[in-house]
């Protein structure tokens, strides 16, 4: 074999090894919006357990059709000014089975594309869970359908397209804490307070109705949470296993640190705090997962853990409705990752990287502060907006009877339990 | 610095093992009532 040959069959074999992971993780993404389903439907009562899923289920079925028509071009596609993608890649135009090297080298522009789309997917999902138990369900299609457009494509670009304004800045977001966490979490504290309280809230029990699924949708989650992080390495290389081990250990300690203080604050080491805890690490991790240690991570999850638990007592106090406390967990999780990883992150992890406040470069901590600032205020006023278009030509929620009666026979005419 | 991050990690997680000791077990409030049950019979 010649020279040439050998390295083509080595760039060949990288390439297969890359793809192969790239998919798998797609796949897993993609399991986690089905985890988050279960996740969030033991949280609620039963009359509102196949609505809560299928706000999920359906998200996975309008978004999947969303990005490949035009919500890929405008995260993607060739900037217009660092503000957003041009619709020169419509309809996937363009994207096909040869790599794109601005993106991923070694992999298909369309492997690419079907792993951003499960990000593009569950962000969404994620903030169905603040309105929860009392949103028309056609206001929650065209809500989710026009957040996709007008804030997560544009965001998106911003922090992860080629020539995007703030990945210009020089954020470091590894896998999303500003992206999906931060931008769903946001929206989710917007949502709540905009679509009020849940009729009843503070008068009747609003206990989860079945444990047992919150916690198989949690374990469902840190699974799916490997191709998350681990797959936003784009190989199958080293960086991966960083990210794979970085990913483990904050999740771990994520909830460890929450079923301590919760312990402590209430009396008892609480199933759901372990759950709850678990996702607060990952969510944490998630922006620093290829940048920092695999030590760096446990005070990172830890740090999530105990953030997210007193963000849903502050919540509380402040008498917001977000049902399933997606901005404690998602925004606050989000942003404690965001100012990690300006803390934590060393350019010996990745040389892709930078080094953080620790290593001697207070620079990178002041721009993921100020990246966070800015995703803070450009999701909540698009949020509000789009929400209030919705409330003037839907109706953001459904009619005090009808959520007495519960959302799985008003809105989808089927009951979750024959009992 | 990556000794230091060590070090803080390693106290933070001893710390969270200590305070487990620390903190009450709920078996505690079963536990009494358990014995209860035959003094009253």
């Amino acid at each position: 074999m010649s020279p040439e040959e050998l390295e083509a069959a080595v760039k060949a074999a990288q390439s297969a090894g890359d793809t192969a992971w790239v998919l798998a993780s797609a796949a897993l993404v993609m399991l986690m919006t089905p985890g988050l389903a279960l996740f969030y439907g033991g949280l609620v009562r039963p009359k509102n357990v196949l609505s809560t899923l299928m706000h999920s289920f359906f998200i996975l079925g309008l978004i999947s059709v969303q990005w490949v028509l035009w919500g890929y071009s405008l995260a993607f596609g060739p900037t217009v000014g660092g503000f957003i993608g041009s619709l020169s890649w419509i309809g996937l135009n363009g994207v096909g089975a040869e790599p794109n090297a601005d993106y991923a080298a070694t992999i298909p522009h369309l492997a690419f594309m079907a792993f951003q789309m499960m990000f593009a997917i569950i962000t969404p999902a994620l903030i169905t869970g603040a309105f929860a138990e009392r949103k028309r369900f056609k206001a929650f299609v065209l809500f989710s359908l026009l957040w996709a457009t007008f804030v997560y494509d544009p965001l998106c670009h911003w922090v992860w397209g080629v020539g995007g304004w703030i990945r210009e800045m020089g954020a470091l977001d590894f896998a999303g804490g500003t992206v999906v966490h931060i931008s769903s979490g946001v929206s989710a504290l917007v949502a709540a307070t905009v679509l009020g309280h849940r009729v009843g809230l503070g008068k009747e029990k609003m206990e989860p109705h079945d444990l047992t699924m919150t916690v198989l949708g949690a374990g469902l989650l840190w699974f799916g949470w490997f191709g998350f992080n681990a797959g936003s390495a784009l190989a199958a290389n080293g960086l991966a296993a960083t990210a794979f081990v970085t990913t483990n250990t904050a999740a771990a300690m994520g909830a460890l640190a929450w079923v301590t203080v919760a312990w402590a604050h209430k009396g008892h080491p609480s199933v759901l705090g372990a759950a709850a805890g678990a996702v607060a690490g990952l969510v944490a991790i998630t922006p620093a997962a290829g940048f920092v240690t695999p030590t760096s991570a446990i005070l990172i999850g830890l740090g999530g853990g105990v953030a997210c638990y007193f963000a849903i007592q502050l919540r509380e106090k402040l008498r917001v409705d977000d049902a399933l406390d997606v901005w404690a967990v998602h925004g606050i999780g989000g942003t404690w990752g965001a100012i990690a990883t300006g803390i934590f992150a060393s350019a010996a992890v990745n040389p892709a990287g930078k080094d953080g406040l620790l290593y001697g470069n207070p620079s990178l901590f002041f721009t993921q502060v100020l990246t966070v600032a800015i995703t803070w205020v450009f999701c909540g006023v698009m949020t509000f907006v789009i929400l209030k278009i919705v409330d003037a030509v839907i109706g953001l929620r459904v009619p005090e009877q009808e959520e007495v009666l519960g959302l799985d026979i008003s809105q989808h005419g089927e009951p979750a339990y024959q009992l | 610095m990556d000794t230091i991050i060590l070090a803080a990690s390693l106290v933070s997680f001893l710390a969270l093992i200590g305070s487990w000791l620390a903190l009450p077990s709920s078996n505690e409030t079963t536990t009494v009532v358990a014995h209860a049950v035959p003094a009253r019979a």
